[in-house]
């Protein structure tokens, strides 16, 4: 018999967004509902694909102790699937641990499954009174776990295509929190057909036969980072007795987080690269098929423009220009953050050379970056009046050190304020 | 690096100007004020390193005299020691706004570089040349001016330190200091303890805030299954108070409804037992009761109807007794309406008459006037006979017109002849008064003797100014003579020898004595030698001048000359005695001396003018007297015809009179009448006559009303005798015709008695009495036939009560009544008994409608019939209180539910988590955003302090050394050495004491300066580039011995280095000249900016 199902994970409903700065409110609230409308569109495509059943592979929320309002509109996409007669099978994570938190949630529409913590669940699905497939599921009970679960997974327990639901790190992906790790051969060796994963954010396919093991990655991106950018959203998984014939990704997110690189090597001035920057969201804009984006832009290469995006307050310019020059897309273009990583003119190697005060300056410089501990006592020295602890509590990440990268560019701010021309001092 | 020379296009005073070949050493550029030297020291730091921005146009140096703004520098880049050959010169050009290939356009101008060799350069090629010396750097270290020395000394302790150190940091636009400045704010800007503005310390305050909110909303949302459970056990107890609510309302409705359904219940049950009481003996048909009330009101309308037209009747007859008429009128009838019909003729009648008799009156009396007017004997008969028909009108009309055509023509005449005498007046007076003036005038000479005389004044006067010009000549023509006899007079006779003159002598002793006393000023042997030469040389130029040498030939030549000029001076005379013989004899003429001035012969010329005038005057006079003589004697012969012709006019007036009174005596016109008057006469007889006729018809129409007013005066007396009333009475009162008489005599009079009035009265009262007879006799008749209609409607009455009452009879038969009384209980009761059936009938229906059918209904109903609303009503209060509690109660649940809804509300508010972390996120980003800028100032102020550390330690103590030794030798002894302490300049003086450079004189820490400027270039020449020394007026603070010293110390400096001094003052080009000889340098190169 076919039918079809989806594989999706990782909705972290009301999910706090990363790396977003001051935004106004229209876009505060857009952001605010993003991950619930991604939800809203995850059940719309599981109505109109008119699957069988629905799995979610943890981290429904983002926090042990997340909001109702998410838990409430949760509660009503699970309803809406239930009136259809669609199933719904769930495990909680890392992120929405068993043990940990609460429920808002009273009682469970009639199809819903939510996974147990204490030993693999499964559960047989049946369409028109015959048995199509078998879902196995376990959830974390707490957020720290430890176990290998995928080991406690076998197959041969029931009928149909073999399915196991599972939140876990496969291969200890080191971007991301090592919890239940399991190594793809313990997935394989589990007997079972698909292996319905969660917890890693950039959707991959790691194996695509006997059995499929996949990651869809989570259905709304949280921040410009290479694995919360681009397209968000889940798998649909088409399949004819136990037989997998297709898995086909569609995108759910609400937003779309962008990041742009654009070099300013060749662009002598800044509406240039302001007009380069607005060419590149454009593109992308049309590209995301009516959806909002949320983008970050790093400039990068060295020229003239360099100079101009060096002055006090010219990028923080530029950006609210970008963003007053896109105020007309509907749904919005947002710029983020524009990110200076151009070099100076500056002919480093000529200063070198000179036995004056910009070439004991830099003399200076190559010998701290070329110290690791003397540049390690050094930012100890320079960080002292940092209020770490107070920043810390606060959840900004504040580095131990200055880093290279950051001496480096101390190193030619030096430079270029020591060298500054005025314009009758050139010669 | 040597500066060769410029060419400056354009720039301040500057145009074409052109400097070159400047030596490798100490070029002195010398010029009073306003020469331009501050500019080429601004054209050569512009060339180098770019003009000023346009901001301040003063800096610039716009080109006063043309050319384009800018200019070249040649330069030298090898050692300065080494002569340049061309094929080494370095060309620095710098124009504003010029373009070229090769050139660079900024703000600062357009620079063009062309290497040695003639390849174009770049702007780094310059750099480079100048050892990447900025123009801080080359402004406070090189190219210097007095007040930029003087500068240091305003600034205090670091501030020079700053100065002097950050000038050695080469490559440097900013200080170091300045950029630690700017970090130092940066970093407070963004992080700073205690601190609220700080971007981090601001931004930390609003995430304090943001994330409190967070952990309100986190603990509020683990609230939120108690609250749920909360609103649940509340909404429970809301629907069981509702439902106890529901039963009590029941209850109570149940028995409110009793209590309104208790009075139908009673009503219902009264009629029935009402009705089983009530008796009737039959029953009766239907509308019986209408019946009897019809048959009831048709008997009080009959009886009612009967009795009115009795009344009717009975006031008829009444009327009809109390009318009365008369017989004997009736007779009379028709006359007395005759009369009535007349009477008011008849009284216009006697109005007529009497405003006649009135008429008739005046007119007599305009008669008797009129009579009276003509004469004592006119009377009717004499006005009669007069003819005064038309044609005798207009007889006399004739004569009058006749006579006054006469007598007018005699008046014209009268009247000519006066005019034509005061004209013949007029032409005498003016005749006299032209004689009177030409006899005044007539002595004056004739016309062609003046012209002539005339002439002659003219050609004295031609003579009188050609012995001017021949005496100017002969004066001329002397001059000439004695010029001719001085030059031969002067001529030598032999060659002379040349001698010095004075002006030389003078001049000589003049520059020996400027000679000594520059000498002796000055110690210039140069200046004095200079000084010999130029004596020498004047001495010289004056021996040159050519000497004077007279020959013989020349003396013949002379004398030919002054023969020539005699000669010509002879003929001079004569010609001027010619002139005056010419002038006496027309002197003589007009009676003027021999030799008449210019003002005689003015005079003799007015003179004659005037009399021309005179003459032409009396001709003109001469001629009008003639003319007015001729029309005086024309108007004296008119005057004789005007006389004749009023003579004859005068005859014909007496003849025309004679006739007109020979006609007015045949006529019978009274005497002495003109025509005038006798016209007048006829149209009063006319008058008269009119008023005579009109009185005559007066009188005649007056006869005819009185015949008129007897007529009718007689049918009325015989009308009122016939009813019996005295005609006496009424003739007495009647005037008769006899009464009413024309007196021809006394032109009539009318006797209007007052009888009349009283005879018209009566005929009106017996009119009136005869109308009233007839309206009674017609009244007579219409009572009479009311009277007989109303006796038969009273019949008809009494006929219709009779049928009613048998009627009534019947129905009382019918109903079995004994009387109508009996019949009206009948009736009564009837009544009642349907009245309390339909009482029973509604109140069943309203009882069924209320309780409906069923058990509960039956059981109602059992209620109502026990009727005991006491109870009811008691149960009701206990009801009633029941609910309010209830009601209290599901109020409370309600707040409470209503409070935990909010709760919910506020949490799943509380709850927006997603919000408020993005606000947070957004909050973190920022601040982190904030520390890596606060860092990277942080890093790079710490770079910056290294460095300049590092820098003053290992380069400020070869500066201050090779300062100190400089310093030392300038100050001759008295300042040892320059030493540093903790960044500051000391000085150690030659008793061992240290000393700040604020305690030193302007001079001294100028000179320290000075020395600190030669160190650091000393310090700068390390980097393989040796800058020129470009300096202004430096030494103008210094005393002699120190001035020297440093004079000396800038030579020995120009050995390594071109200098390049510029000064006002000549002393200072020779303390610099001296300088050098004393150091043993090669001399200066002077260059005199004003020569240029």
């Amino acid at each position: 018999m076919k039918f079809r199902f989806i594989h999706a994970a990782d909705l972290h409903l009301d999910t706090p967004f990363k790396g977003v700065g001051k935004v106004n409110p229209t876009i505060a609230e857009a952001l605010r509902d993003a991950s619930i409308a991604a939800f809203d569109n995850l059940i719309d495509l599981a109505l109109q694909q008119q699957v069988a059943f629905v799995i979610l592979a943890g981290d429904i929320y983002d926090g042990a102790e997340r909001g109702v309002r998410a838990q409430l509109r949760f509660l009503a996409g699970l309803k809406r699937l239930d009136n259809a007669g669609i199933r719904s099978f769930i495990a909680h994570g890392n992120h929405d641990p068993v043990e940990a938190g609460w429920s808002a949630i009273r009682e469970w529409p009639r199809l819903v499954t939510v996974f147990a913590h204490n030993e693999v669940q499964v559960e047989t699905v049946a369409i028109d009174g015959a048995d199509v497939a078998t879902v196995h599921g376990i959830s974390f009970a707490q957020r720290e776990e430890s176990e290998n679960l995928a080991l406690r997974f076998a197959g041969g327990r029931g009928t149909g295509l073999q399915i196991g639901v599972l939140h876990c790190n496969v291969g200890k992906d080191s971007d991301h929190a090592p919890y239940a790790p399991c190594t793809l051969d313990d997935l394989v060796n589990a007997g079972l057909d698909y292996w319905a994963l969660g917890h890693i954010h950039k959707r991959s396919i790691l194996r695509d036969n006997h059995p499929w093991v996949v990651y869809p990655g989570n259905i709304q991106g949280r921040s410009s980072k290479p694995s919360e950018s681009g397209a968000k959203g889940a798998y649909v998984v088409e399949v004819d007795g136990t037989s997998i014939q297709s898995v086909e990704f569609v995108p759910l997110d609400a937003i779309r987080f962008e990041h742009i690189y654009v070099s300013v090597s060749d662009i002598s001035d800044l509406p240039g690269m302001q007009d380069n920057l607005q060419e590149r969201a454009a593109e992308l804009y049309s590209q995301a098929g009516s959806r909002a984006i949320i983008l970050d832009a790093s400039i990068t290469g060295s020229g003239p423009v360099h100079d101009d995006l060096s002055r006090e307050g010219v990028l923080d310019e530029t950006l609210q220009s970008l963003r007053d020059a896109s105020g007309d897309y509907v749904p919005f273009l947002w710029w983020n953050q524009l990110h200076d990583e151009t070099s100076p003119t500056l002919d480093l190697e000529k200063i070198r050379q000179r036995n004056d005060f910009a070439g004991e300056l830099l003399s200076l410089a190559d010998n701290i970056l070329d110290q690791e501990n003397s540049m390690s006592s050094l930012s100890n020295e320079l960080l002292s009046d940092l209020p770490k602890r107070k920043l810390e509590t606060a959840g900004v990440m504040v580095p131990d050190i200055v880093s290279p990268a950051l001496w480096w560019r101390a190193t030619i701010h030096a430079l270029e304020l020591l060298l500054e021309e005025r314009e009758s001092d050139t010669p | 690096m040597r500066i060769t020379g410029w060419h400056i296009d354009g720039f301040g005073i500057f145009s074409g100007y052109n400097v070159d070949n400047l030596p490798p050493g100490l070029t002195v550029i010398h010029g009073p004020n306003e020469a331009g030297k501050s500019t080429t020291m601004a054209f050569i730091r512009g060339v180098l390193f770019g003009f000023p921005s346009g901001r301040s146009s003063g800096n610039r140096y716009p080109p006063l005299n043309g050319g384009r703004h800018g200019g070249r520098l040649f330069i030298d880049a090898v050692a300065p020691r080494n002569g340049a050959s061309d094929s080494e010169q370095w060309v620095v050009e710098r124009n504003s706004g010029l373009a070229s290939g090769t050139s660079r356009s900024s703000a600062a101008g357009s620079l063009s570089v062309t290497l040695p060799g003639g390849s174009p350069g770049t702007p780094e090629d310059l750099d480079q040349l100048l050892g990447h010396a900025g123009r801080e750097l080359f402004r406070n270290i090189f190219a210097f001016s007095l007040s930029e020395l003087e500068s240091f000394r305003t600034l205090e302790g670091d501030a020079v330190r700053e100065r002097i150190f950050s000038s050695s940091t080469v490559g440097a636009a900013r200080s170091p200091n300045d950029v630690i400045g700017i970090l130092d704010r940066r970093i407070a800007a963004l992080l700073k303890r205690r601190s609220a503005t700080a971007e981090v310390n601001d931004a930390m305050g609003k995430l304090d805030i943001v994330l409190n909110k967070i952990h309100d909303a986190k603990s509020a949302a683990a609230d939120y299954p108690r609250i749920v459970q909360k609103r649940e056990t509340l909404a429970q107890d809301i629907v069981r108070i509702e439902d106890s609510l529901q039963l009590a309302g029941r209850n109570l409705s149940m028995y409110q409804k009793l209590i309104d359904l208790w009075p139908d219940w009673l009503e219902r049950s009264n009629a029935l037992e009402e009705l089983e009481r009530i008796e009737i003996p039959e029953e009766l048909p239907d509308g019986m009761e209408a019946h009897l009330r019809d048959l009831r009101n048709a008997l009080h309308d009959a009886r009612a109807r009967r009795d009115e037209r009795l009344k009717d009747l009975e006031r008829d007859q009444r009327r009809l007794e109390r009318i009365a008429t008369d017989d004997s009128l009736v007779a009379i009838a028709n006359d007395v309406k005759s009369l009535y019909r007349d009477m008011s003729a008849y009284e216009g009648h006697i109005e007529q008459l009497g405003e006649i008799e009135a008429k008739k009156d005046h007119e007599q009396r305009i008669l008797d006037d009129q009579l009276s007017l003509l004469g004592p004997r006119w009377n009717r008969t004499r006005l009669e006979s007069l003819d005064v028909s038309i044609p005798a009108a207009n007889e006399v009309t004739a004569w009058n017109s006749k006579l006054e055509l006469a007598r007018d023509q005699l008046t014209d005449s009268d009247r000519s002849l006066k005019g034509q005498e005061d004209r013949i007046d007029t032409v005498r007076n003016d005749l006299d008064k032209i004689r009177a003036e030409f006899n005044d005038y007539n002595s004056t000479p004739d016309l062609d003797t003046l012209a002539n005389d005339e002439r002659f004044v003219q050609q004295l006067h031609s003579l009188l100014d050609d012995r001017v010009v021949a005496q100017g000549k002969l004066e001329d023509a002397e001059h000439i003579v004695e010029d001719r006899q001085a030059q031969l007079a002067i001529m030598p006779k032999s060659s002379a020898t040349g001698t010095i003159p004075f002006w030389a002598i003078y001049a000589i002793i003049l520059f020996m004595g400027v000679g000594a006393v520059a000498m002796i000023v000055f110690r210039q042997w140069l200046a004095v030698a200079l000084l010999l030469v130029a004596a020498l040389s004047m001495l010289v130029m004056s021996r040159r001048l050519p000497s004077a040498s007279v020959s013989e030939e020349a003396q013949e030549a002379a004398g030919g000359l002054l023969d020539k000029a005699r000669t010509s001076r002879e003929q001079r005379v004569q010609e001027l005695s010619a002139l005056n013989t010419q002038i006496a004899q027309y002197a003589t003429y007009f009676n003027l001396p021999p030799s008449p001035s210019r003002s005689d012969v003015a005079e003799r010329a007015t003179l004659l003018s005037r009399q021309r005038d005179a003459r032409i005057r009396a001709d003109d006079l001469a001629r009008q007297i003639g003319e007015l003589e001729l029309t005086l004697q024309g108007l004296e012969s008119r005057l004789q015809e005007l006389i004749d012709e009023r003579s004859s006019r005068q005859v014909k007036v007496t003849e025309i009179t004679n006739e007109w009174e020979s006609w007015r005596r045949g006529h019978g016109v009274p005497e002495s009448m003109s025509p005038e008057a006798v016209t007048d006469l006829f149209t009063s007889i006319k008058r008269a006559r009119e008023t005579l006729s009109t009185l005559d018809d007066d009188t005649r129409r007056a006869i005819s009303l009185r015949r008129k007013i007897q007529q009718f005066d007689e049918r009325a007396r015989d009308v009122i005798s016939k009813v019996g009333l005295d005609p006496g009475d009424g003739g007495h009162t009647i005037a008769t015709s006899s009464e009413y008489h024309y007196d021809s005599n006394s032109l009539g009079k009318l006797d209007t008695a007052a009888g009349g009035a009283t005879l018209t009265t009566r005929i009106h009262n017996l009119y009136e009495k005869i109308l009233e007879d007839e309206e009674a006799r017609r009244s007579k008749e219409g009572l009479e036939a009311a009277t007989e209609h109303a006796r038969k409607e009273w019949k008809d009455a009494e006929d219709k009560l009779q049928e009613v009452t048998r009627n009534l009879d019947d129905l009382l038969r019918s109903a079995g009544a004994a009387n109508e009384g009996e019949l009206e209980e009948f009736i009564k009761r009837s009544a009642r008994r349907h009245e309390l059936e339909s009482t029973v009938n509604a109140a069943t229906t309203r009882i069924d409608a209320k309780l409906g059918l069923g058990e509960a209904a039956e059981n109602m109903r059992s209620e109502l019939a026990t009727g005991d609303r006491t109870r009811w009503e008691a149960q009701l209060d206990i009801i009633a209180q029941q609910i309010d509690l209830l009601d209290a109660e599901k109020q409370e649940a309600i707040e409470h539910k209503t409070r935990a809804v909010d709760e919910d509300n506020r949490v799943a508010e509380l709850s927006d988590l997603a919000s408020l972390e993005i606000e947070a996120e957004g909050l973190r980003l920022q601040i982190a955003d904030a520390l890596e800028r606060w860092q990277v100032a942080k890093a790079a102020k710490y770079l910056i302090e290294q460095t300049l550390d590092r820098y003053e330690r290992e380069h400020q103590p070869q500066v201050v050394a090779r300062a100190s030794k400089l310093f030392a030798g300038i100050a001759g002894g008295r300042y040892r050495q320059l030493m540093t302490r903790e960044g500051s300049i000391q000085v150690l003086n030659s008793h061992s004491q240290i000393v700040d450079v604020e305690q030193l004189s302007t001079g001294t820490a100028q000179q320290l300066y000075l020395c600190i400027r030669f160190g650091l270039a000393d310090e700068f020449a390390q980097r393989g580039t040796l800058l020129p020394f470009i300096m202004d007026e430096v030494l103008v603070n210094f005393d002699p011995d120190r001035a020297q010293a440093v004079a000396e110390t800038i030579a020995k400096v120009s050995t390594a280095r071109q200098v390049l001094m510029f000064t006002c003052h000549p002393e200072t080009v020779d303390m610099i000249t001296q300088a050098c000889i004393r150091a043993d340098v090669p001399p200066p190169r002077i260059i005199d900016l004003k020569e240029t």
